[in-house]
């Protein structure tokens, strides 16, 4: 089995080497926006240091729908029990930006050593 | 007797556990259901007293997570990595919840798909019930099919049935961690999987389906029993909406489609397929949204609503297209109404099959298989095959017969009162 290749762009899939953290928290933003929308309630300045519980009223199940998402705009596994465990109460944006970001990272890592190690 | 029935999931879940509640209200006893707020009306008018739970069930199936966790039942490694990733948190919170719900009852009627009861059992020390929908994958059978195989077409010959339920460990065993995480944080013994699947497997487990639909298999123990539907009462006579009321009655009986909670992949192209085979057919129909998103049909002859009563439309319907839920199947059963399955994931295709080869529903229909044309076929025979409708009455007086024995509360009574659990 090989791993997928994440230099390619395939179906809205975002390729590794062009994600740049802007670029994440950017999308972020943008998902918790449309998030707040459809909620029906007014966002107004969102920060990195904004806490999505606190500041932006965001349930713990849409954060889970939204990290979900992102997994499968980075086509990279996440997990909601992971980002949890490394931070105590009330996730803040710049703290999901990171995860995705070195999530995406270290699996990108690995598909190239992966591929070093094929014959 | 003081009785906590939980009741969590969809609205397939849920209902029918409503409706199990209102029949051991009926024998007598209190009864208390745990579940989230989004069913507490439907509690309250059951004359039910309710415990809520946390949560929010139709965020969780209609949104990313229940929709991608679906779309994993084909997957057993990356479903179980999904469940740990972003099911597991809300299993834990859930396993703390219930055990505060449960203080002072005499009985719990426990969900199948967490295996809490024998852990519940242990603590209480009162009887502990799992009440099913449909068969579960802790409980195999050499009889029929593992309801949950992706491969479910593929698997015909009896002889393959017993083979087919090698892929229900990992659905029996998805919560089993939390479950252990749960435990030590009671001080209670450690204990395998093996182990905690003969404790599960030991506590009566309650079936609320038919057995005219699908018998109980002869290597299932005396534990567990095929009680019948557990359906909510006919007898409401007001309409639910005055709207759909005058549409029924504006013209012929019109076909209902909807698919419960589960969303639709393919929503809008199988939604367009049903206005144009209605128009195709000289037939009328009813949309039902459901827990998908809101339609609007500009068609006179296609009334469209999130959601209407099923014990109070299929009597009034000429048939239904649903996603094979146990639920639906049987409403349509208990109502007469000739329906097929256009399967949504989990167990849609076992009872689609099942009604199919019973004679009282058409083929299961499988997404990818379904044009205008088919479609048109399907309504064209939902309306005019005689012999579907003929077998679909004897079903219904059997159905309707078993639904007024209770077997679910006297089953219940027995086990309590023999002390078998």
């Amino acid at each position: 089995m090989t791993e997928p290749e994440f230099d390619k762009q395939c179906n809205g899939v975002v390729s590794a080497s062009s994600l740049s953290r802007a670029e994440v928290e950017a999308r972020i933003i943008s998902m918790v926006r449309e998030l707040a929308l459809e909620v029906g309630h007014r966002l107004g300045n969102i920060s990195p240091q904004s806490a999505f519980g606190r500041d932006l009223g965001i349930e713990s199940i849409d954060v889970i729908n939204l990290i979900i998402q992102l997994e499968s705009i980075y086509n990279c596994p996440l997990g909601f029990e992971e980002i949890q465990s490394h931070e105590e109460g009330d996730l803040l944006l710049e703290d999901l930006v990171s995860f995705v970001c070195s999530s995406v990272s270290q699996r990108r890592t690995l598909g190239k050593e992966g591929a070093r190690t094929m014959p | 007797m003081n009785i906590l029935v939980i009741a969590t999931g969809t609205r397939g879940d849920v209902q029918p556990r409503i409706a199990l509640g209102k029949q051991l209200l009926q024998g007598g006893h209190r009864v208390i259901v745990a579940a989230q707020a989004l069913f507490s009306a439907s509690i309250a008018e059951a004359g039910l007293e309710i415990y809520p739970l946390s949560g929010d069930a139709r965020k969780f199936f209609a949104g990313p997570i229940g929709v991608s966790l679906r779309a994993r039942m084909n997957d057993g490694k990356e479903f179980t990595r999904f469940w740990r990733a972003y099911v597991s948190p809300s299993v834990r919170r859930h396993l703390c919840e219930v055990l505060l719900a449960c203080q002072d009852v005499d009985a719990v009627i426990c969900e199948p798909w967490f295996q809490v009861a024998p852990t519940l059992r242990q603590i209480l020390k009162v009887p502990c019930f799992v009440a099913c929908l449909t068969p579960v994958p802790s409980i195999p059978t050499s009889q029929f099919v593992y309801p949950f195989s992706q491969r479910l077409s593929n698997v015909t010959v009896p002889a393959e049935y017993e083979n087919s339920w090698s892929d229900a460990d990992w659905f029996a065993s998805a919560a089993f961690p939390d479950i252990k995480r749960w435990r030590a944080e009671l001080s209670l013994e450690t204990v395998e999987w093996e182990d905690y699947l003969k404790l599960v497997r030991d506590c009566p487990h309650l079936f609320g389906y038919s057995s005219h639909v699908l018998e109980k298999p002869s290597d299932w123990s005396e534990l567990h029993q095929v009680t019948g539907y557990w359906f909510t009462c006919q007898d409401a006579k007001s309409s639910p909406s005055e709207a759909l009321e005058y549409f029924i009655q504006a013209g012929s009986p019109p076909i209902v489609m909807g698919f419960s909670s589960q969303v639709c992949d393919d929503g809008v192209r199988i939604r367009n397929c049903f206005v144009r085979a209605l128009r195709n057919t000289g037939r009328r129909g009813i949309l039902l949204s459901g827990w998908g998103e809101v339609i609007q049909i500009d068609s006179k002859d296609c009334f469209c609503c999130q959601e209407a009563p099923y014990e109070w439309l299929l009597p009034r319907v000429a048939g239904m297209i649903h996603h094979g839920g146990a639920g639906s199947v049987g409403e349509c059963l208990r109502a007469g109404a000739p329906s097929f399955a256009i399967p949504q994931g989990y167990d849609g295709a076992f009872w689609g099959l099942r009604i199919a080869a019973l004679g009282v529903g058409l083929d299961p229909m499988p997404m990818h298989t379904l044009t205008e044309s088919r479609l048109s076929d399907s309504l064209h025979r939902l309306c005019e095959d005689r012999v579907l409708k003929q077998k679909l009455k004897k079903v219904a007086a059997l159905i309707q017969e078993e639904t007024r024995q209770a077997k679910a509360l006297h089953s219940i009574e027995d086990f309590i009162h023999n002390g078998h659990c």
